[in-house]
């Protein structure tokens, strides 16, 4: 009896621990945030993460919130999600909203996960603050597109680990600045000036933390600082304009000396190709002949060139060729111009082509320098040198006499209109133009002009509802 | 005491354009594209203690009492337990001296009831943090990379329903006719429900137990032998349950949350669970004028045939986020089913209607297909009636891409009485060494239904596997109408 009681009770007790082991989870065939940061490949590999999710975030989405919404794009009616960005029509339950302020969120995410758990991993110090710093720029880079369309936004700089706690409130823009500015300066401390290893090209330099940041600081109006970083950028001889404006862009050219930071795009598979080609195409050719896109430069932008700037050819054009048959297509009845600044001829698949996004290039950085120059003290010889650069390339070379000649002689006020009008044919459609007029103060007066309906209100981008609506905190940008 | 163990391991090989086929699939590297194989590892346990006492008094009075602790390896780790206890007392009138020799009651019981549930019927791992890998492109360098997946839950814990239950059961003349009634009473709490969460977070979902909803209602079935002489009878079976749904309390002091893509359903205090939410279609804007003089309350850009809308908040401004109200429920307010069976010598006929009552679908369906657009595919009455200069009317707007929000436009009333069933068949008279019975039968399903729904089908619920998202019609497949001859020999 004492036997079969003691059997019983081991029995009882080998089953009790054979229990506590079949109720815990040990996942085999994914990682956790236990073992995802362990090795120097882990390191790298979160922060390709990183910067795969700014694909969600550039592209067809800037183009929209800041070309589209600028005076230089309009769509075909067709596209109805970015009509209603072009005409000011828009309410907060506008998808594109969400998307961005979701993508944005997501990958401040990551980036906040790769800046907590990598510096814990055992391995090559100066790799490793490389990591984190390309983290740092790629959140920055997030968050300095999020305050510019939305102003005051949740200010998140580390890992979510709570999900009951999850409703927050925007922070003052001016807090969320300081932290750009403090993870742009941290980037550009430890990170490299170039990358030579062809499968590192296109992560973060440290010039591209400084070129944003110069632009960071003339949105802030601190023209010291941003003329400073600019200079700091064209004093390293990494970058040099291309001679020809047409080069800047072909997919073969991509990661030239004139990219600096550049969302990544390829044909190697379909699927990591840029919808960018065909949105501006007169014609699309994968597999067969397609429609053209839905985004076409507006008469408003086509009529400002003038005679003999070279870069209208590429900007604008009012014919496509197919490239399979050699076909001259003209735009139909209901279409616009197209722009070749995007044209690939062998893409990969519908809205799938190998142009990378470029987020900032060169020559933005010399007209940057010459508008924070002319701020802080008038057109000076520098501030002429850096926007005539621009100038004599556009006409085709220094000496030639036709097409856009070298400025001189202006006011302050006109050298400033001069630059903005600069920004304009120079970097239409790379997802600036808003910005550079809500900037330089000149959004509505501008829309105004070119017969866009506009209104204070648009001076900020409402907070998707979607959002909203899962996170009471927030509160809507007034007018919406 | 029971333990169970179920471990999954699955790989996954493919191998694509081959020279030809006769070889089989044996050796996949004969094929010229050969895609990358996944695998993966799943397992999950489950450990449970139960004990069970019934005590019978007097043979009248009956006592069940049952208490189990279960763990299930889906909850975090410190919540892998629950515990459920149930009561039930049952007391047999019938048996009692005083109804003994009575000749209409046959049997009566009452019964009580209470006792608590656990659900575990979630995915696993789901309390755990998750990191995938894939692939990127940098200067056209194929690249590998990780990424945090899903968040975190170490909450995660059981769903419990508690029930209360008081029934009687009786029956009179000699069990010729029997009823049942029941009424009920039913909180679930730590509901476990997939909610959305701000981006804020870096993930735009968590599972979590979120709250408490509350059903209640009644059930009441009969059989009857109605007839039952000369060789006919007929009989009757016949059950209605009426239930009302709702959400009696969120976690964390929440009042509302959204559910769907489009966060076209609500789940709000007060609420049945998952009600359709959107804003109110308030007929047509029929002429230019009418739209100038509307100002802020049409929507911008509005032309004569375009959809307009009810101002819900009163503020004067139609606004397409806080003008949305909650637009009914897809669960029903009763459901029915009555069978009657015939037989006279050799025939027999069944007949099974079946009701649902109170519901309203959202026919997802014609907003793909009925939303105007001339571009894309449109249903014929919806281009014939559609808003014309030449045609006015408040029934379908005019033909445009217009971009039409989740709104009662779409939403329905979903009630329907179906004929679910009728069977005829005979009793072949022949008995032969070899053939004991011969049955012969025609039988048919679906044949009828009576429902104002517009769509294929009222008995539709195209998110099955969601428990918030309830009487979406997003191109559901509808029952097909059968008929059947058969026979049934036996040797």
């Amino acid at each position: 009896m004492k036997l079969t009681a003691s059997l019983l009770l081991t029995t009882v007790l080998l089953a009790l621990v054979g229990c506590e082991k079949i109720l815990e989870e040990k996942p085999e065939s994914f990682f956790e945030e236990g073992n995802s940061f362990q090795t120097a490949r882990d390191a790298t590999s979160s922060i390709n993460g990183v910067y795969n999710r700014l694909r969600g975030v550039y592209n067809m989405t800037i183009i929209n919130l800041a070309d589209v919404s600028g005076e230089e794009l309009e769509v075909n009616p067709f596209n109805a999600e970015a009509r209603e960005i072009d005409r000011n029509l828009f309410t907060s339950g506008l998808d594109v909203f969400d998307r961005f302020y979701t993508n944005s969120y997501v990958l401040i995410d990551r980036a906040n996960r790769v800046i907590a758990n990598v510096p814990k991993i055992a391995m090559d110090t100066k790799l490793r603050d490389q990591v984190v710093g390309e983290a740092k720029f790629v959140r920055a880079l997030a968050y300095f597109n999020l305050v510019r369309a939305f102003g005051d936004v949740p200010l998140v700089t580390s890992p979510t680990a709570d999900v009951v706690n999850v409703a927050l409130s925007r922070t003052a823009a001016t807090e969320v600045y300081q932290q750009i500015v403090q993870d742009l300066r941290d980037a550009e401390a430890v990170l490299p000036l170039r990358y030579t290893v062809a499968s590192e090209i296109g992560r973060a330099t440290s010039g591209a933390a400084k070129s944003i940041l110069a632009k960071v600081y003339l949105t802030l109006k601190d023209y010291t600082n941003a003329a400073a970083k600019a200079k700091e950028v064209i004093d390293s001889k990494v970058y040099t304009l291309v001679p020809n404006y047409r080069d800047v862009f072909p997919p073969e050219r991509k990661n030239g000396p004139e990219h600096i930071f550049s969302v990544q795009y390829s044909c190697l598979l379909a699927s990591y190709g840029s919808p960018m080609a065909e949105a501006f195409a007169i014609v699309f050719t994968y597999p067969v002949q397609q429609a053209g896109g839905t985004y076409y430069p507006t008469p408003y932008h086509v009529n400002s060139y003038q005679p003999g700037d070279l870069r209208k050819d590429v900007n604008v054009v009012t014919q496509g060729v197919n490239p399979q048959t050699g076909a001259i297509i003209r735009p139909g009845a209901d279409q616009g111009p197209g722009s070749n600044k995007y044209w690939d001829p062998l893409a990969c698949g519908r809205q799938q082509a190998r142009n990378n996004f470029m987020v900032i290039r060169y020559a933005d950085v010399l007209l940057m320098y010459a508008e924070a120059l002319n701020e802080l003290s008038g057109p000076t010889a520098d501030a002429y040198a850096a926007i005539n650069s621009i100038r004599a390339r556009a006409r085709g070379g220094a000496a030639v006499t036709t097409g856009p000649q070298d400025l001189k002689g202006l006011t302050k006020e006109q050298f400033r209109d001069a630059v903005l009008q600069e920004r304009s044919w120079e970097l239409c459609f790379e997802g600036h133009r808003r910005w550079d007029l809500l900037r330089t103060g000149k959004y509505i007066e501008t829309l105004t002009k070119a017969g866009v309906p506009v209104s204070e209100k648009n001076l900020l981008y409402p907070i998707p509802q979607n959002e909203i609506d899962v996170n009471p905190a927030l509160k809507q940008n007034p007018g919406y | 005491m029971t333990f169970q163990r179920n471990r999954e391991v699955r790989n996954f090989t493919e191998a694509q354009d081959f020279p030809n086929f006769s070889l089989g699939a044996a050796n996949l590297g004969l094929g010229n594209r050969l895609l990358a194989p996944t695998g993966s590892i799943s397992q999950w346990g489950l450990a449970s203690y139960l004990g069970r006492v019934n005590y019978r008094l007097r043979d009248r009075y009956l006592f069940t009492l049952t208490g189990r602790i279960d763990g299930s390896s889906r909850f975090g780790a410190n919540n892998k337990y629950g515990f459920f206890p149930s009561g039930a007392f049952a007391w047999r009138v019938s048996d009692e001296p005083f109804l003994r020799d009575n000749r209409v009651f046959s049997d009566v019981k009452f019964r009580l009831s209470y006792g608590i549930t656990g659900n575990d019927g979630i995915g696993l791992y789901n309390s755990l943090s998750a990191y995938g890998t894939g692939r990127m492109v940098l200067n056209d360098q194929e690249q590998l990379f990780i990424e945090a997946s899903r968040i975190a839950n170490p909450d995660l814990r059981w769903e419990k329903t508690a029930q209360f239950d008081a029934g009687i059961d009786f029956s009179v003349w000699n069990n010729r006719i029997q009823f049942t009634a029941d009424y009920y009473v039913k909180t679930t709490s730590d509901l476990l429900l997939s909610v959305e969460l701000p981006a804020t977070t870096g993930f735009t979902s968590v599972l979590r137990n979120v709250g408490s909803v509350e059903n209640r209602g009644f059930e009441l079935g009969i059989n009857s032998t109605n007839i039952n002489s000369g060789g006919f009878r007929w009989t009757t079976n016949g059950n209605v349950s009426f239930n009302q749904n709702k959400v009696t309390k969120l976690a964390d002091g929440v009042s509302q949350f959204f559910v769907g893509s489009e966060s076209e359903v609500v789940v709000r205090v007060g609420q049945p669970l998952g009600s359709f939410y959107g804003v109110q279609f308030d007929g047509i804007w029929q002429t230019a004028e009418d739209i100038k003089a509307a100002g802020a309350l049409a929507v911008p850009g509005s032309l004569p045939g375009a959809p307009r809308y009810k101002d819900v908040n009163g503020d004067g401004v139609y606004n397409a986020s806080s003008d949305r109200t909650v637009l009914g429920s897809g669960l029903p307010r009763y459901i029915f089913g009555i069978t009657n069976n015939f037989s006279y010598k050799g025939f027999d006929v069944s007949v099974f209607l079946q009701g649902v009552q109170g519901n309203k679908i959202f026919n997802g369906t014609f907003r793909q297909i009925g939303g105007g657009d001339p571009g894309g595919g449109l249903l014929q009455d919806f281009y014939d009636n559609a808003w014309r200069t030449t045609r006015p009317s408040n029934q379908y707007v005019a033909l445009r891409q217009w971009t039409i929000p989740v709104s009662d436009y779409w939403v329905e009333d979903g009630s329907f009485v179906r004929l679910k069933n009728v069977s005829v068949g005979y009793q072949l008279p022949i008995k032969t060494k070899f053939l004991k019975r011969a049955r012969v039968y025609v039988s048919g399903q679906n044949l009828l239904t009576f429902t104002k729904y517009r769509g294929y089908d009222p008995e539709v619920n195209s998110d099955f596997n969601s428990n918030t998202l309830y009487g979406f019609d997003r191109f559901a497949y509808p029952a097909s109408r059968t008929f059947t001859v058969g026979g049934n020999f036996t040797f």
